[in-house]
């Protein structure tokens, strides 16, 4: 995965926290959702896969 | 305007006596004859020969038409016309694109269904996974448990949609497909997830 392929994972994932929740910050989506990226990422380079 | 031949007859004309005309007047006279022949054959021509007259253009007969125009093209000075090779293989072209097409068409298609799938399957596993999270944490004993609780679901969410996303986007499934995936991201999943992440 690219950096670029990471930031665009990490936008989806924010944009998606904060359509879907109400009173969160953007920063706090920010958090949450690159904490997800860099968690499945790490997880996928435990099972084997290429990042 | 007048060509040379013509201007040059009409001024050996002059010398010779048999005119009176001024040299000006020659040149208007010859001037006048170019135009009136050329209006007589309903030609005009603009920038770089162009044709730009109107009425019916006086040409030579078929035959010498096709014979000059062998020559002109033989000389190089037309193109040379479509040869049956290349109309076919524009055709041949066009059909493939056209071939192309309907293949992505029909592939984004068939991305957007599977995806579309994969997304019902995610929102089912997500909505199952928060269930257990919440069972998971009401049990917890301890504050301990409740944090490895935390984690559990944490990790679990970020394999099921931030992977999928990830694939994804590196498949180059495109941002509809991404986007889809996302949804799988429910407002209780996602209130979850703010939640735990104030807790890691």
């Amino acid at each position: 995965m690219t950096p670029q392929q990471r930031e665009q994972a990490i936008d989806v994932i924010k944009n998606r926290l904060l359509k879907v929740t109400i009173g969160h910050t953007e920063q706090e989506a920010l958090e949450v959702a690159t904490a997800m990226v860099d968690q499945a990422t790490a997880n996928q380079d435990d099972d084997g896969h290429a990042g | 305007m007048a060509s040379d031949a013509q201007v040059a007859a009409f001024r050996s004309l002059r010398a010779a006596g048999a005119s009176a005309l001024e040299a000006a007047e020659v040149i208007n006279l010859a001037n006048t004859i170019d135009l009136v022949s050329k209006a007589y054959l309903h030609e005009r021509r603009g920038a770089g020969g162009k044709w730009v007259g109107s009425g019916p253009r006086i040409g030579p007969p078929k035959e010498q038409r096709a014979r000059a125009r062998a020559r002109l093209i033989a000389q190089g000075r037309l193109p040379a016309p479509a040869q049956p090779a290349t109309v076919q293989s524009l055709r041949e072209k066009h059909a493939t694109i056209g071939q192309l097409a309907r293949a992505q068409e029909q592939t984004a298609k068939i991305a957007t269904e599977a995806a579309q799938i994969h997304v019902q399957k995610m929102i089912k596993q997500v909505h199952d996974e928060h269930a257990q999270y919440v069972k998971d944490v009401t049990a917890a004993q301890s504050a301990e448990d409740a944090h490895k609780a935390h984690l559990k679901f944490f990790a679990i969410m970020a394999s099921l949609i931030g992977g999928a996303i990830i694939g994804a986007i590196t498949a180059g499934l495109g941002l509809p497909v991404v986007a889809s995936l996302a949804v799988s991201i429910s407002p209780a999943a996602a209130e979850a997830l703010f939640e735990m992440k104030k807790r890691l």
